[in-house]
């Protein structure tokens, strides 16, 4: 069972975020996963958390594909790849404003994998490219021209699917959202306010879930009860229950956002796992 | 303190500047030796970023945190490796990780390299842009730790944006009279950090090493280094010869005490912190180089 955290860091202070480094080390997840929205550069949080600790994974989740060329996310790769061997992900995924997703995400690899490092050979090992990828063609260009998938805000449904378009030697790494405490009423806002979030804000997630059968209905005044209940798990077991449905339905790794974090909210979730 | 008496502060008066592609080590050799440098008595260690190395955000991340207790620089971010707000989030990420411990040089790089990524080569227009893309970024969400931003800046132009849209200059191979120039057009209330080219050795050792440099820009076609030499007053004879003016102020050569000496002169002439690299074919010689000089050239 591979387990790690995913979370937002914008806004922390630094100190705080190697504390929550090494917190999630010392409670033996295999990674830590932080998204790339409006704060730091992704991949140079990456190397002050690789620092901070000594065995985790640290994995982008992603690095946006509008915030460098390609080739400088290669040799941002290759640089990480080779001063921490083995521990260090890429995952890659964004938007490319006024183009067509797909043909862009197609052009960027590319331009990863024609970059022209002469002084930077690929690390043995070689660091994983993963792709946000959700929809078919997106999951199809990451068994392509990557190592696999980091599908984002997806209900196990989904992970079989992806599972199916990426093949077995491909790797699958799921984000989770859960909220571990069941006190209904404020779970219930909790998980609502996140799922709002996305489904007012993100068009190719609005798709996806229509994908896999969920209604206007479903997505309209913030999400559905059905809607918010496939996409955060609530209570411990429900918690616990969901990781081991990704687990089950395909996925390689489960990164768990916890939704109303406290400070014991890790090691609740540590002791969680077997 | 202010942004830039603390960075004058902390930099004191010399550096090493280390070269990076192609010469640049695995990151456990670099490690060692920047921390060897720091050991020396240098107070900054300044590395590059040209197309076919290292992302320099990811790798000073590494630095940074793995060597403690001494400045580094990027010399330069090239600007065709990311946007403007990439540029800002990563130096404010380093900065405040590491506060006081970073200083971005942003370069404009060459036409060689826009080439590369298929881009027209506006140098002065696109730093502009650049430099305003990052100030965006910064309105938008303000660096938590102030950082010090120089510009690779050679001709009037650049060196005037460097004034009045950046916290100084980082002009790179360039001679000794640049310097008296680059003050007098940013004045007193900017940073000025040349690197400078030193050679333990003979002025033939230093002819055959400037005339190396100046075949690469030749043949790399680097007209603001070309266009910067002529500007300062050596003409094409000096430059081809090489004269023995043109060498003596390109590169820093003779013993230990001679270079120090020079060194001097230019402090004296207006630059705050020289970053040394020594004319050296391996990273490790340029080390053993920079160790041999640092009991005659720290203060």
């Amino acid at each position: 069972m591979s387990v790690g955290i995913w979370r937002f860091f914008d806004g922390a202070p630094i100190g705080a975020v190697r504390e929550t480094a090494a917190e999630v080390e010392e409670l033996g997840f295999d990674a830590l996963w932080f998204g790339e929205y409006a704060g730091r550069d992704a991949f140079t949080q990456a190397a002050l958390i690789l620092a901070a600790t000594s065995r985790l994974t640290v994995a982008t989740g992603i690095a946006r594909f509008d915030r460098r060329a390609p080739i400088t996310a290669e040799a941002a790769t290759r640089a990480l790849g080779e001063a921490y061997p083995g521990r260090f992900v890429a995952g890659l995924g964004g938007h490319f404003p006024g183009a067509r997703p797909i043909p862009a995400m197609r052009e960027y690899l590319a331009g990863m994998d024609e970059a022209e490092l002469p002084a930077l050979p690929p690390p043995s090992p070689r660091p994983r490219r993963l792709i946000a990828a959700l929809g078919p063609r997106a999951l199809a260009l990451a068994a392509e021209r990557a190592d696999g998938a980091h599908p984002y805000f997806v209900p196990p449904e989904h992970t079989a699917v992806a599972r199916e378009r990426l093949g077995p030697g491909k790797y699958l790494a799921v984000e989770q959202a859960v909220i571990l405490d069941a006190s209904p009423e404020a779970a219930r806002e909790a998980a609502r306010e996140h799922v709002d979030l996305y489904v007012r804000q993100a068009p190719h997630h609005q798709a996806n879930l229509r994908r896999l059968g969920f209604t206007d209905a479903d997505l309209a005044d913030g999400g559905s009860d059905r809607l918010v209940d496939a996409l955060v798990a609530t209570g411990e077991q429900a918690a616990a229950a969901r990781i081991q449905a990704h687990l089950d339905a395909g996925a390689d790794h489960v990164c768990v956002q916890v939704l109303a974090r406290t400070a014991k909210s890790y090691r609740r979730l540590a002791d969680l796992l077997p | 303190m202010t942004l830039l008496t603390d960075t004058r502060a902390r930099l004191g008066a010399i550096g090493a500047w280390l070269p990076s592609a192609p010469l640049q080590p695995p990151p456990d050799v670099e490690r060692a030796a920047t921390r060897r440098l720091a050991g020396l008595g240098y107070r900054s260690v300044w590395s590059g970023e040209g197309p076919g190395g290292r992302e320099v955000f990811a790798a000073f991340g590494d630095l940074l945190a793995t060597v403690p207790d001494v400045v580094l620089g990027t010399g330069i971010a090239n600007v065709w490796s990311r946007p403007g707000r990439t540029a800002e989030k990563g130096g404010a990420t380093l900065a405040h990780a590491h506060p006081g411990r970073f200083v971005l040089g942003v370069g404009i790089g060459h036409a060689f390299q826009a080439a590369k990524y298929g881009e027209d080569y506006r140098p002065v227009d696109r730093m502009r842009a650049y430099l305003a893309e990052m100030d965006a970024a910064a309105a938008e969400s303000p660096a938590p730790v102030a950082f010090p931003r120089v510009l690779a800046a050679v001709g009037p132009k650049m060196l005037e944006l460097s004034r009045d849209h950046a916290d100084g200059a980082h002009p790179f191979a360039q001679p000794v009279s640049h310097t008296p120039y680059a003050r007098e057009i940013l004045g007193p209330d900017k940073l000025l950090i040349p690197q400078q080219t030193v050679l333990l050795g003979s002025r033939e050792d230093a002819r055959a090493s400037v005339r190396r440099s100046v075949a690469l820009s030749r043949a790399h076609h680097v007209k603001a280094y070309l266009a910067g030499w002529k500007r300062l007053g050596y003409t094409e004879a000096d430059i081809d010869g090489p004269s023995d003016r043109f060498v003596d102020d390109l590169v820093l050569w003779g013993d230990a005490g001679t270079i120090a000496k020079r060194l001097d002169e230019l402090l004296d002439a207006g630059a705050d912190h020289v970053l040394l690299t020594p004319s050296a074919t391996s990273f490790e010689s340029t080390v053993d180089i920079l160790a041999e000089l640092a009991p005659a050239v720290v203060r």
